[in-house]
Order: C-alpha cells, then sequence, then structure tokens
C-alpha cells in the first residue's frame, strides 16, 4: 500500500513531535510495509510461536 | 591520589586476594574519584557511598572464604532493582522507587562479594541510545564530554571508561550494552538470552531484553559475567544451561576455529574508518591462527523493522498504565516511541516474529560451518549530545538507527555476542568490532576476544575523561 493511503500515517503522524521523528516513522513504515511483502514460501510455519514448545 | 581505579578488576582482584589491599581503601579510593570526576561526566544518578563503605568494612573483616568478586568496586546501571537503595530507570515514574529486593544479577554479584557503588545513569526506561536523559542530565562521553556515551547503559560504558566504578551492569535490548562499550572503548558482553537472569531489571521488551557486563578487559568481561550467570527460578526465560567456566577461555588458544563475515547487510551502512578497522582486526585474527572465511545470511536485511516493530510493541504494551494515566511524565521522544509502538499493526507484528523465526534458523546454518561471526561495532563514531542525525560516510542517518544497526541481529535472534575495542577514529575517538557466536557459547567468543586483545593495544586507554 502506498504511503500516503495507508490509514497508519494519518494515525502515526499524530504522534509525530520533530523532524527527526517523522523521518523514522516514514522509515517505519515503509520498513513495515516490506515485512508484510516477505514471501516465507516453503518455510512456513516458521516463526509461528507454538503453544507448547517442541522439546516439552 | 590512588591509582586503583586505573587498574583492571581482575588486577584489584589480585591485590585484594592477596591482601596487598583491603576493601575499604579500594572503595574509598573509586569514591574519591567519583567525587572528583563524576561531575563532568554523570554517569551516576546515585552514589551509595554509605553503603558501599559498610559492605566493605564488612568484607574486609569476613573470615573463611572469599567469593570470586571479593572487594571490587562495581555500579549497576539505574534499570535493576537494589535493596534500600532509589530505582529510577532514568524516569520521572519511578523516581521515588525504593525496592525491598535486589535484581537477582546485583543479588549476585553481591553474594560474590562485590561492593556496589551506585547506581548509573541511562536513557530513560532504556528506549534509546544517546542517555541524554531529561530528567537526570545527560552522561558524557569521557571521550570526549561533547559526545554521548551510547546507550541506552550509557552510564555504564562511561563509568567504565573513567575508571569511576571496576565495572558495571547494563542491559541490551537493541545494543544498549554494546552501544556503549563501543561509544566510550571498552569491552560489553551481551549473553546469549536467558543467560543471565532478568528478575527484578525493569523491562524495555521482554523477548529481547538481556542483562550483561561492561567492563574495562575481557578477561574482567569473564570475571564477571560468571558472577552473574545461572538459572532463577524467579525468571522463567533464565537457562537451566550449566555456565562454562568463562575464565578459562581466556587461557585457551583459538588457533583454528573458524570465523564468519556475514556477506549481507553489515557493511552496507559502515564509515570507511569502521571498515579500515575491521578488516585490520580480521587480518589479526588470521595473523594468530583462525580461519576466515565469507558467510550469507539473507534475511539479516530485514533486522531493523523487524527490531522496532517488536521492540516498540512489547515497551507500549509494558508501559500502558503510565502512558494513558501519566503521559506528561515520559520525556518527548520515549513518549512518542511509546505511542508508536502502540499503533503497530498486529500484522507487522506477526510478520516481524516470522522473520525472527527465519532469522534464527539462518543463523543456526551458519553455525553449523563456522564457530564465530565477526562484525563492526558502531558504524562510526558517536554523535554530539543534541545531534538527531549522525554522518555516515558524509550521509546524514537518524541516530538511533544508525547507533543500534549492526546491534540488533543479536537481539533478535537471542545469539551472545561482544563487543570490543580494534582501533581510533580520525577525531581520536575509539572505533570497535563484535565477536558473536553460537547460543550459550560465549566461552568461544571470549577465547577468540581475549586473543585478540592480547595481540592488540586497542584496550589500552589514555586517563579519562580526556
Amino acid at each position: 500500500m502506498a504511503l500516503e493511503t495507508d490509514p497508519r500515517t494519518t494515525a502515526l503522524a499524530a504522534v509525530v513531535r520533530s523532524t527527526e521523528q517523522r523521518a523514522l516513522l516514514t522509515w517505519l513504515l515503509e520498513s513495515l510495509n516490506a515485512l508484510e511483502q516477505i514471501d516465507f514460501g516453503e518455510r512456513q510455519p516458521v516463526g509461528v510461536t507454538a503453544p507448547i514448545p517442541p522439546n516439552e | 591520589m590512588s591509582d586503583l581505579p586505573f587498574k583492571t578488576a581482575s588486577e584489584l582482584q589480585a591485590l585484594l586476594r592477596r591482601r596487598a589491599v583491603s576493601a575499604i581503601e579500594v572503595t574509598r579510593a573509586f569514591l574519591d574519584r567519583i567525587e572528583r570526576v563524576d561531575g563532568r561526566v554523570n554517569s551516576y544518578i546515585t552514589v551509595m557511598a554509605d553503603a558501599a563503605l559498610r559492605d566493605a568494612r564488612r568484607l574486609d573483616r569476613l573470615r573463611g572464604p572469599r567469593g570470586p568478586l571479593h572487594g571490587l568496586p562495581l555500579a549497576v546501571k539505574d534499570l535493576c532493582a537494589t535493596k534500600s537503595a532509589r530505582t529510577t530507570a532514568g524516569s520521572k515514574i519511578l523516581a521515588g522507587w525504593i525496592p525491598d529486593f535486589d535484581a537477582t544479577c546485583v543479588a549476585r554479584w553481591r553474594g560474590a562479594g562485590a561492593v556496589i557503588l551506585g547506581k548509573l545513569n541511562l536513557h530513560e526506561f532504556a528506549f534509546g541510545v544517546t542517555t541524554d536523559n531529561p530528567h537526570y542530565g545527560p552522561t558524557r562521553n569521557p571521550w570526549d564530554l561533547a559526545r554521548v556515551p551510547g546507550g541506552s547503559s550509557g552510564g555504564s560504558g562511561a563509568a567504565v571508561a573513567a575508571s569511576l566504578c571496576a565495572g558495571a551492569i547494563g542491559t541490551d535490548t537493541g545494543g544498549s550494552i554494546r552501544i556503549p562499550a563501543g561509544a566510550c572503548g571498552v569491552v560489553g558482553l551481551k549473553p546469549t538470552y536467558g543467560r543471565v537472569s532478568r528478575f527484578g531489571v525493569v523491562p524495555l521488551s521482554w523477548s529481547l531484553d538481556h542483562v550483561g557486563p561492561l567492563a574495562k578487559t575481557v578477561g574482567d568481561a569473564a570475571l564477571l559475567l560468571a558472577a552473574m550467570a545461572g538459572p532463577d527460578e524467579r525468571d522463567p526465560t533464565a537457562s537451566t544451561r550449566r555456565v562454562d567456566n568463562y575464565r578459562a577461555a581466556t587461557s585457551r588458544s583459538p588457533k583454528g576455529l573458524t570465523i564468519g563475515i556475514p556477506r549481507e547487510y553489515f557493511f552496507d551502512l559502515v564509515d570507511d574508518e569502521v571498515r579500515a578497522a575491521f578488516d585490520a582486526a580480521a587480518a589479526t585474527l588470521k595473523r594468530i591462527g583462525l580461519r576466515v572465511r565469507e558467510v550469507s545470511i539473507p534475511s539479516l536485511i530485514h533486522t531493523q523493522p523487524a527490531e522496532v516493530a517488536i521492540m516498540a510493541a512489547e515497551a507500549a504494551a509494558y508501559h500502558a498504565r503510565a502512558l494513558a494515566t501519566r503521559p506528561a511524565d515520559f520525556g518527548p521522544d520515549v513518549r512518542a516511541l511509546l505511542e508508536l509502538g502502540r499503533l503497530i499493526p498486529a500484522t507487522s507484528l506477526v510478520a516481524a516474529q516470522r522473520l525472527r523465526g527465519q532469522l534464527a534458523s539462518e543463523f543456526a546454518a551458519t553455525f553449523e560451518r563456522v564457530d564465530a561471526l565477526i562484525v563492526p561495532g558502531l558504524v562510526a563514531p558517536p554523535p554530539r549530545i543534541g545531534d538527531a542525525t549522525m554522518e555516515v560516510n558524509r550521509v546524514a542517518i537518524g541516530v538511533p538507527l544508525a547507533l543500534g544497526y549492526t546491534m540488533m541481529p543479536f537481539n533478535l535472534t537471542g545469539l551472545p555476542s561482544i563487543a570490543i575495542p580494534c582501533g581510533r577514529a580520525r577525531n581520536g575517538l575509539p572505533l570497535g568490532m563484535q565477536i558473536a557466536g553460537r547460543a550459550f557459547d560465549e566461552a568461544t567468543i571470549i577465547c577468540i576476544a581475549h586473543a585478540y586483545e592480547q595481540a592488540t593495544e586497542w584496550h589500552r586507554r589514555p586517563e579519562l575523561p580526556a
């Protein structure tokens, strides 16, 4: 989703208090979008919290 | 003026062991130095002079076996609870908290014979990397008082570098032991997640927080870690695995070990002079008998957003009540980060956790082929107090992202990493590197770091503050 149309941009912008924080926010939103686009492929279910640890 | 504060913890330990000096002499020497010097550095929030002198006298009267830290004057990041001494977490919110218990790490150091000199300044609630604390004032870097000492354990790094304690406790959620170690030219050891109990330590992010020592040398760090590591029934995340003999690791030869240098990520944002110092360090390690090879860990490129998402969300969860009832009592930077944490989408947090799992499996596969990894420490020397950005190869980067850049992979994966000095910048400030290892294999990274330290002079410091 483009940053300007991402509803998180508006919500997060409300907490920004400085130019530096705005830059951090922009970076974070871009990065989170990239994170959500990662293709974990055949390795699923990698990184999912197990209700019972495998070594129990 | 006594020269005792300028000795390493291991040297002091030897003097105390053969009764060449008493605990009260050593403690007085450090308290005198704090009195004379810390007005310029501001590394302490609370100096516990009376309690320290009382403990030192008690230790001097002790008959029978002495603990491994007997009489050593140490200090504690003010994030760790100390019985009958205020514990502020660097905040206004906890300014009046006087715990009736010691954090496990503090209790273990006391049990080993340490004298606790006081509580060290930090970035508010450990949520930042500069130790520019709005409530207790900024801690200043002893190498250049106009610059930050790093953070969040900035008081710990500055106090060790300025010989205001013989060693210190730090905590590390996104680099907060290793960043001040690098900025202040000392050794910082972030152990494996769960190696040191977090009971009694105010959390920043439960799944990323680590406790460990900052010290003048690798041998000192080994001594101090050994005295705090081990299982703790009061911390369910503390590991029950046997603790290795870290002091013995400093006597081992690293010859024949293989170290890896990751191809991805670590060198994408590193100043040229840091890179040059790192290359020279790698050459030194080869010269003393280690094999060096390149390795690939592709998921590293997503490290920072995953770390920030998890850290901000967990911190916002911990501070939710205070953020709702006392928002104005937080400093502006920490308040903004906490509010940001409340807005991290659940989908991002899940993606971050999945990335974390993938990264852990890539590191595990790498450690089947190498015994340790070497990577840069700070990407550039620390910035001036108040600067929001810092230059890395003439490009302005936000300070939190720049200082945490090389550190965060070892918080996400929980793997142990030791930061050690490996050079000097053109402006005279220290440069550093990290040696990271397999889970619970602190002994190997201590062995390599100690061998490097013995082969170089970078751990020797001028008298600080400069």
